[in-house]
This record gives structure tokens, C-alpha cells and sequence, in this order.
């Protein structure tokens, strides 16, 4: 009962602030725009973007983005032959393992003095990246508001394209995609799946050894620890304010007694963890685990449609909802072709661009528009797309939890580690 | 003093200049942030704070003592096994099959072994694979700590599987340099058993050559990072791979945890080095009687052949390792499904390949193009150093030993200083100079670590040479340049080819470097193949470990033809 009233007041407090977003959103809007309503045909028309466009023609793209998936590497690829017919912008990927080794380049060009011609044009980023880059005024001019594109995002229903990890965006990064924390599981070995925290820790008494998550400071391993945390904490209020240094124990102690029960029923007894998601989905496929972890509601289809996942492998999330974020495409503040990542991250959004991507065959991602301001053709092409044999419809997938107060990570992961990593 | 001696110091100091220099700036702009000077995030205080917070961190104390003992145990079991298989297989039938089989096992980079290794022998590698479910009875993989352990066995046992064929390389090439069966002989003929001679004689007489190879391997060990993501504990994992963390990580006020640590790895690096050193000193004062006490009487000629059994065994063991690490990469890429227990896929496919090839022209290219000058490079260099220091070491008597083992400790410096220690300063260096990403820039980065690599392979043959040789061509050529290489090149050219091999595979293998400073700019094979990795797709990280391997795999097997080809009707030399 008592769980019931915290929760549904936890929900209210996060509706509260996506009202609050919407209002503020609306209000920037009514005062921005006053005059004529702009639409994305409109911006596209103007002369600011039409100059971007002349400029962009001829220049080279370095875009900085994770190249741990071939899926993803395909995807980019498509998109840099489209720019370039369309637009004669040129992009190159450049694959990295960490995001974090981007903000390192950064810092290293900002130390050198080196304001203009920097060795990265766009990079895709989110959370905790995006606050540093922030934070350390590595970023260029807020710019998305200059592409048509943007006018199509759904900032009103989808809160985190406005704040980022809790970390107000201000038009620095444009929404590239959606992503929600689902679980994966093996019908082979498992009937029912868990619902939430508690029934994972029966499922796995059961199955022991079958379940684990990568060691934080990885960005999923981090994440199941909030998720964790956020199912467990009494007081769910505390996750959107800043972490409190005094309280934190008594506040997260439910939090360790779980990890406390739970270790010793995972893979290797919680003694050696995966390195990333990517490898858990490798250990699903050869059955060492049964129950795997992925931000992309869409994950299972895609990866059994080529064969990295057996048929058996469905999705499914907690009942109380999981934990839902968008991911960003970033431009420096010393980016030496600033027109071109403009051009390019507007494709980004382009409906064609989304709508591709999301089909489970290509990549799965979740797109960032709101149906409702697309056109009749672009909606069906959206609703069009096949459900892929793994995927939760909407209504299954449930509700998106916030993510917690930016401060809560690093206070989550150094008491992890001084637990668990000794 | 005479001009070669001139032209040999100044060479020196241009060497210096070129790749000293550049590391103790790199030093310089690591210990900067170590000690809390970081403006680019705003820390501007000279502090002992950074130090302090690696030193509390809750991971360094775990994480240290796991790289202490995976790196001491690595390094010396490694080189102990590789003394003991010289000892053992020296002159017999097998050790010129060996010599010439080194060269294979060295073309393996570390990182594609590893991950082949891996998909051996962990729970659900083929190894297991093959015995389920008939002989384990195993439906599912069991849940078995072997790879990833928290003692970082694997990474220990993958370790000294490396480094054992390097070893013996150093080790054939210190044999080279004297008459070894002679010793034997006149050994035996005085009553000193095999294993007695050879240690109290032959390994006397090779250990300073194999001094440095011992450190730097040392070194290697423990700042290793790729393999140790692949192979070595995770929570914590080793300190290198840590520290790697702190530099990625997404709070920027951890680069200058990064910066410390990488400081205090590299005091670490040195006073192992030390204790070694120290070691080495009192171990020649404590055995000083045993050296020269004679021959002792043991009955163990029985005890010797099956000594020498084991030691075929050992060399068949590693080979055997070796080829199934790169079979299984092989079946690997090969893949479309291969779920577990089947021994083999279930669906097969080209597509990775065809994937791979498609994408990597521009890797591929840029991986031989930066190889192949750097090692031409470094081949040139080290001819260079290593003519004017033979004809130093015939004109000067007394100093010769000083300025050449000076050189020696120069050139070597790149290899005993942990990668990670310096290369975030290189990298602000590079951009403040505005010539990060430029392909100069990059083939300079792997200079510095080919070279040391090349000078290891060439010296021993270069200062053997016997210039009479030369002289001689000299008086009937009348031309010094013409006998150069008519005569010296000439004779030399298969040792030659070989370095350069080694050379080229030491620039394959090179990751740190290129992203530090490539900057996105150039990739390689190596950077696209650690990028690929991180996404866990075993299907594409073994077509791309594999592409790693065929390009050294590839400029070895020239090294070995081309001489054979071009030298057929002078084998007299």
C-alpha cells in the first residue's frame, strides 16, 4: 500500500517537471516566434539556412561516434552517402570505444589554445559526457534551433530531448534517438520472466550464475544500479534533487542489501563482471547468461534477425517502468566544419532518416519526432514498420522513469566500487 | 677521436632529440595534472590531492597488487621457461626448426592471440564446446571464473605465451654472438655436466644482452592494456586499464586521477626495475664461488632426456596453442551461428569478410603505409648507428663500452617507460604544435617504439660483422659507399629483412599511440579492430583480429622469400 501511494507520488513529481518543461517550452516558443508560426519548410526556405547549406558543400565531417557495432557503423555509413548526394557534405566516422577519449581530445585542444580547426566536427554523446563537455565549455553555439528538422522533435511528450540526464540541453545537442532500458531473456531456459528487482532475485535462485551487468563506471552497469535504486529507494522523491552527501547511506541501504543478495546469484558470483553490453549479448547467445540488458527496446529483434541471438530471446521490462534517455549529436566549440555537422545532424532528424532507422532490420533505434507533426505519408511510414519478432509495443514498454539527479552517479559509482571492486 | 666517432655521437644525439626529448615532454605534460595543474578544467593549484585520491581510491590497492603479480609472474616464468628451452634444445635437431619458427609466433599480434585464446578456452570456448554435452555433460556453459579471474591467471599464462618466442629471439641472437658449442665443448671435456656449463658459462655470458629485453618486457607487462581488457580481472581490473578508465571518464576532474596513477605506474615500473637490478647485482656476488667452483659430480644424464622432452613438449605446447587461438579466429569469422554446446557453427557465412573488406581498404592502407615507412625508417637508422658503432668499437678502445651502452639505454627508453605514463602529454605537445593527425606525426609516434625493436633484432649481426670484409672491398672497389652495400648490405640482407619484419609488425600492433595521436585523423586496423571489440560481435572482432594478423603475417613472409630469391647464387654468404 505504502509502496503504491510513494510511487504514484514519485510519477507525480516527474509529471510535475515535464508540465513544468512543456510550459517552459511553450513559453519559449510564444516568445521566440511571435510572428509568423515557423515550420520546418520555413527555416529550410531561409536565407541563415540556405547560407549553412552553401557552406556546407565541400566540407568534411568528422564525426566521433561509439564504433562497437557494425548495425550502427552500417547505419552512419547510409547516412554519410545520403549527405553527400544530397548535400555534398562528406562524413567520416571516427570510431571510438569511450566517449569520454572525445572530451579528452578536447580538453587536450583546448589546453593547446586551438579555438577554431579542431579534429572533431560532431560527436555523438549524452549524460554524463554531454554535463562535462558543458561544464567545460567544450561545446559550440546552442544550434539546433537553426534546423528545420528540430520543429519536428516531440520536446512536448519526450522530455529528456529537453534535459539530458537532468542536464538542460539549451539547443547545444540535437536529439538523435530514444532509448529505454529493457531486459532480455532466454524462453529456452526461462518461463516467466521477472517483473521487477525482487522477482529477478527469485528468478536467479533458481538459475544461479545466469545474470549479471556490466561493473560500473560503465554506462549500463551504472545504469542498473539507478534502476535498482530506484525500485528499492522509500523515498523516491530524493532521486530529482541533488544527492545529499550526510544521507546518502541511510538513503541507498536498501540498495546495497540487494546487490548484497543478488551477487552471489550471478555469473561468476559477482567475483569478474562483463565488460559491456555488448559482451552480455555474446554471453546471451552462447547461454552463459539467460537474462541480458540493452537500451534499445529494440535490441533482441535486430540481433536475431542477424543471428547474434537465437528465437528464443524476448524482451521484457520491469513493471514499475525503466529507465528511459535520449541520445545526442554534439558540436564542438572549435569544430572546423561547424556547416556541415549542422546539415548533417539535421538529416539526422530528417523523417526518412528517423523512419530508417528505426525499422528492427536496420537498427531498432526509437525515433525522436512526434508523430503529429509529420505529414500523412511520413506517419504511415512510421506506422508501417514492423514490429520486430523480440520487440514490446509501446504500451508494453510501459512507463519511462527519469533518469536521477546528475549528482547521484558518481556518488552511486564510488560507493560501488568501494563495495564491490576492492 | 676520429670522424666516425663524431658522426656516431651526433647521430646519437639527433636520435635523442627526436624520440627522448618528446617522451620527457609527454612525462612533463602527464605530471602536471598528476600534481593538480590541469587549466582546461579549471584546476590551476600545484597539489599532493591527485596523488592522494589514486592512493584512496578504493580499486588502486586490489588492482595494483593484481598487476604486480600477473606482470612479475608473466615476466619470469616467461623468461626462466625460455632460458631453460635454450638450454635444452641448443644444437639439437630441433633448434634450427625453432629459430626459424620464431618469426611465425611473433607475427601473431598480442591482440588478436588474445582474443582467440580466449574464445579457446573459456567456459564456453570451443574447448568446452568440443567436449559438450557427450563428455562434460554440459548443456549450458558452466559458470567457471577461468578468463577474466580475479588473480589474473589468464592474463598471466596469455602473457608468457607471448613472451616466450620474444625471449628466445633475444636469446638466439645472444647466442649468435659467441661460439657456443666451443664452450660446450671444452666445458664437457672438464667434467661439467650440460645444465652446469651452460649456466655457469653460456647464460653468464648472455644475460647482458638479455637485460634489457627482460625490462622491457617487465614494463610491458605492466602497463599492458588491451589484452588486459580482454583477459584480466574486472573489478578491479589492472592498474593500467584503470587508469585508462580515469582518462575516459565521462567527469573530467578523474583525468587528473588518470594523470597520477599513470605517474605512479611509471614510479612503480622503475623501482621494479631496480629491485631487478639490485637482484641481478647480489645474485653474481652470492654465486661468485659457485661460478668458479668446478664441476660437480651428478648422475642425471636420465633425468637430462626426459628434461629434453619436456622442453619439445613445451615448444609443440605453445605452437599448438598458437594455431588453435588462430583457428578458432578463423572458424570465428566464418560464422553466421554457433550457439553452445556445437562444435562447429551451425550456419556459416562469408559476409564478415566481405564486410571487413569492404570497409578497410583505408585502414588497410594506412596501416602498410605507416608500417612500412617506420620501419624503413628504423632499419635505416639502426644501419646507420650500427656501422659507425663497429667501426667506433674497432678504432677506440676504453670509451667504446660507455657511449654505446649510453646509446643502448637511449634507444631502449621507449620500451621500459609505460605507453600511458607519456602519451596524454605527447598528445597536448602534438596538438599545441598543431601536428596531431598528420601522417608525419604518426609515423614518428611508432618510430619511437619500432625502433628499439629493430635495434634488439640487427645489433648482434651488425657488430659480428667482421669489417675486414669491407676493408677489403674498399681496396679493390676503391669505393666505400659501393663496398657498403655490395658488401656489408649484401651479406647482411636476410637479418636485415628480418628486422624490418619485425619492425613492421611491432607498427601493426601499435594502438595507444595511434589514437593518442592519429586523433581520429588516420585509422588502422589496430584502432578499428579495439573499436570493433568493444561491441562484443565475436563474428566481427575475429575477421578483424584476423585482417591484424595476415598484413605482419604477410611482410614476414617476404622478409624470408625476397633474400632466398635474390641471393640464390650467393649462398656462399
Amino acid at each position: 500500500m505504502s509502496i503504491t501511494l510513494k510511487k504514484s507520488s514519485f510519477s507525480a513529481t516527474f509529471k510535475g517537471i515535464g508540465q513544468l518543461l512543456i510550459t517552459v517550452s511553450l513559453f519559449a516558443a510564444s516568445t521566440a516566434h511571435s510572428a509568423p508560426a515557423q515550420t520546418p519548410a520555413t527555416i529550410a526556405e531561409s536565407p541563415a539556412w540556405q547560407q549553412t547549406l552553401a557552406s556546407a558543400k565541400g566540407q568534411t565531417v568528422y564525426f566521433n561516434a561509439w564504433g562497437g557495432s557494425e548495425t550502427i557503423n552500417e547505419y552512419i555509413r547510409w547516412a554519410a552517402k545520403q549527405v553527400k548526394s544530397q548535400y555534398g557534405v562528406t562524413v567520416k566516422q571516427v570510431k571510438v570505444t569511450d566517449t569520454g577519449n572525445v572530451v579528452s581530445r578536447l580538453l587536450a585542444e583546448k589546453s593547446a589554445g586551438r579555438t577554431s580547426s579542431g579534429s572533431i566536427d560532431l560527436v555523438w554523446i549524452n549524460g554524463e559526457n554531454f554535463k562535462s563537455m558543458k561544464d567545460n565549455a567544450l561545446l559550440a553555439q546552442p544550434y539546433t534551433q537553426q534546423l528545420p528538422n528540430y520543429l519536428l522533435v516531440d520536446t512536448e511528450n519526450k522530455p529528456s530531448t529537453l534535459y539530458d540526464f537532468t542536464t538542460a540541453v539549451d539547443n547545444l545537442e540535437a536529439p538523435w534517438g530514444m532509448a529505454q532500458l529493457v531486459f532480455m531473456y532466454d524462453t529456452a531456459h526461462i518461463n516467466n520472466h521477472p517483473q521487477d528487482m525482487q522477482s529477478l532475485l527469485s528468478t536467479l535462485q533458481g538459475h544461479r550464475g545466469r545474470f549479471s551487468y556490466p561493473a560500473p563506471p560503465s554506462f549500463h552497469g551504472t545504469s542498473f544500479i539507478k534502476q535498482a535504486l530506484i525500485e528499492l529507494i522509500a523515498d523516491k522523491s530524493l532521486l530529482s534533487k541533488p544527492v545529499v552527501t550526510a544521507d546518502f547511506s541511510r538513503v541507498t541501504a536498501p540498495l546495497w542489501a540487494y546487490l548484497d543478495q543478488l551477487h552471489p546469484l550471478m555469473w561468476r558470483s559477482g567475483r569478474s563482471f562483463p565488460s559491456s553490453a555488448g559482451q552480455m549479448k555474446n554471453l546471451l547467445n552462447n547461454g552463459e547468461l539467460f537474462i541480458s540488458l540493452s537500451f534499445n527496446p529494440n535490441d533482441a529483434s535486430n540481433a536475431i534477425a542477424n543471428d547474434e541471438l537465437p528465437e528464443s530471446i524476448k524482451t521484457y521490462v520491469h513493471s514499475q517502468g525503466t529507465l528511459g534517455n535520449t541520445h545526442f549529436v554534439a558540436i564542438p566549440f572549435n569544430a572546423t566544419a561547424k556547416e556541415g555537422a549542422k546539415v548533417f545532424a539535421n538529416f539526422l532528424m530528417s523523417p526518412a532518416a528517423q523512419v530508417r532507422k528505426a525499422s528492427p532490420q536496420i537498427w531498432g533505434d526509437p525515433t525522436v519526432l512526434a508523430m503529429h507533426k509529420l505529414t500523412q505519408a511520413q506517419r504511415q511510414s512510421f506506422s508501417e514498420l514492423p514490429l520486430g519478432q523480440a520487440t514490446l509495443t509501446t504500451e508494453q514498454l510501459g512507463a519511462v522513469l527519469l533518469e536521477p539527479h546528475a549528482s547521484w552517479v558518481a556518488a552511486l559509482e564510488q560507493e560501488w566500487l568501494s563495495r564491490y571492486a576492492k | 677521436m676520429t670522424a666516425t666517432k663524431y658522426k656516431f655521437i651526433l647521430v646519437s644525439m639527433c636520435a635523442g632529440g627526436l624520440f627522448i626529448l618528446p617522451i620527457l615532454t609527454g612525462l612533463l605534460g602527464t605530471w602536471l595534472p598528476a600534481l593538480g595543474y590541469l587549466p582546461s578544467i579549471g584546476a590551476r593549484q600545484v597539489t599532493m590531492a591527485p596523488l592522494l585520491a589514486v592512493l584512496s581510491h578504493p580499486s588502486s590497492y586490489s588492482s595494483i597488487q593484481a598487476t604486480l603479480s600477473s606482470a612479475l609472474l608473466a615476466t619470469a616464468a616467461a623468461f626462466v621457461i625460455s632460458q631453460w628451452l635454450c638450454m635444452q634444445l641448443y644444437s639439437s635437431r630441433s633448434w634450427s626448426w625453432i629459430k626459424r619458427s620464431i618469426a611465425l609466433l611473433l607475427a601473431v599480434p598480442h591482440l588478436a592471440f588474445a582474443i582467440g585464446f580466449a574464445f579457446l578456452i573459456s567456459p564456453s570456448g570451443w574447448i568446452m564446446r568440443l567436449l559438450s554435452p557427450g563428455i562434460s555433460g554440459f548443456d549450458v556453459p558452466p559458470d567457471w571464473l577461468i578468463i577474466n579471474d580475479s588473480y589474473a591467471l589468464s592474463l598471466t599464462l596469455v602473457l608468457v605465451l607471448k613472451e616466450i618466442p620474444f625471449f628466445l629471439l633475444m636469446s638466439v641472437a645472444a647466442i649468435g654472438s659467441f661460439d657456443v658449442t666451443k664452450t660446450l665443448h671444452v666445458a664437457a671435456s672438464l667434467g661439467y655436466s650440460r645444465s652446469q656449463a651452460w649456466l655457469k658459462l653460456v647464460f653468464v655470458q648472455m644475460y647482458p644482452q638479455l637485460r634489457l629485453p627482460l625490462y622491457a618486457v617487465l614494463s610491458y607487462s605492466l602497463s599492458v592494456v588491451d589484452l588486459s581488457i580482454i583477459l584480466g580481472p574486472t573489478a578491479p581490473p589492472t592498474f593500467a586499464v584503470l587508469i585508462n578508465q580515469w582518462y575516459s571518464d565521462a567527469n573530467t576532474d578523474f583525468r587528473l586521477l588518470g594523470a597520477a596513477g599513470a605517474s605512479l605506474l611509471l614510479l612503480l615500473v622503475i623501482f621494479l626495475l631496480a629491485v631487478i637490478f639490485a637482484f641481478e647485482k647480489l645474485l653474481s656476488i652470492v654465486f661468485k664461488d659457485w661460478l668458479v667452483a668446478g664441476p660437480m659430480r651428478t648422475g642425471q644424464s636420465y633425468a637430462a632426456s626426459g628434461q629434453r622432452v619436456m622442453a619439445k613438449f613445451t615448444v609443440v605446447a605453445i605452437w599448438i596453442s598458437t594455431l588453435l587461438a588462430l583457428l578458432v579466429l578463423l572458424i570465428w569469422s566464418l560464422t553466421q551461428q554457433w550457439r553452445f554446446p556445437l562444435a562447429l557453427p551451425s550456419k556459416w557465412s562469408l559476409k564478415y569478410w566481405q564486410k571487413s573488406w569492404q570497409q578497410l581498404p583505408e585502414a588497410l592502407f594506412n596501416t602498410a603505409l605507416v608500417g612500412f615507412i617506420s620501419a624503413l625508417i628504423a632499419v635505416a637508422i639502426v644501419i646507420a648507428l650500427l656501422h659507425w658503432q663497429s667501426q667506433c668499437n674497432r678504432s677506440v678502445g676504453s670509451s667504446k663500452l660507455r657511449s654505446s651502452q649510453l646509446l643502448l639505454w637511449l634507444i631502449y627508453l621507449p620500451m621500459l617507460v609505460p605507453q600511458v605514463s607519456f602519451l596524454f602529454g605527447i598528445q597536448v605537445l602534438l596538438v599545441s604544435l598543431g601536428l596531431d593527425g598528420q601522417l608525419a606525426s604518426l609515423v614518428w609516434a611508432h618510430l619511437i617504439f619500432v625502433l628499439p625493436y629493430c635495434y634488439l633484432t640487427l645489433a648482434e649481426v651488425f657488430l659480428k660483422f667482421d669489417n675486414r670484409y669491407l676493408q677489403q672491398a674498399i681496396i679493390l672497389s676503391q669505393s666505400r659507399w659501393k663496398s657498403f652495400w655490395m658488401i656489408k648490405i649484401s651479406m647482411l640482407f636476410k637479418p636485415i629483412a628480418f628486422s624490418f619484419a619485425i619492425s613492421f609488425s611491432v607498427s601493426v600492433s601499435q594502438y595507444l599511440p595511434t589514437l593518442y595521436v592519429a586523433g581520429g585523423r588516420i585509422n588502422t586496423i589496430t584502432t578499428e579492430t579495439v573499436a570493433l571489440a568493444s561491441g562484443g560481435d565475436d563474428r566481427i572482432s575475429a575477421s578483424f583480429a584476423l585482417w591484424q594478423f595476415w598484413l605482419p603475417l604477410l611482410v614476414f613472409g617476404a622478409a624470408i622469400a625476397i633474400p632466398q630469391l635474390f641471393f640464390r647464387q650467393r649462398k656462399g654468404l
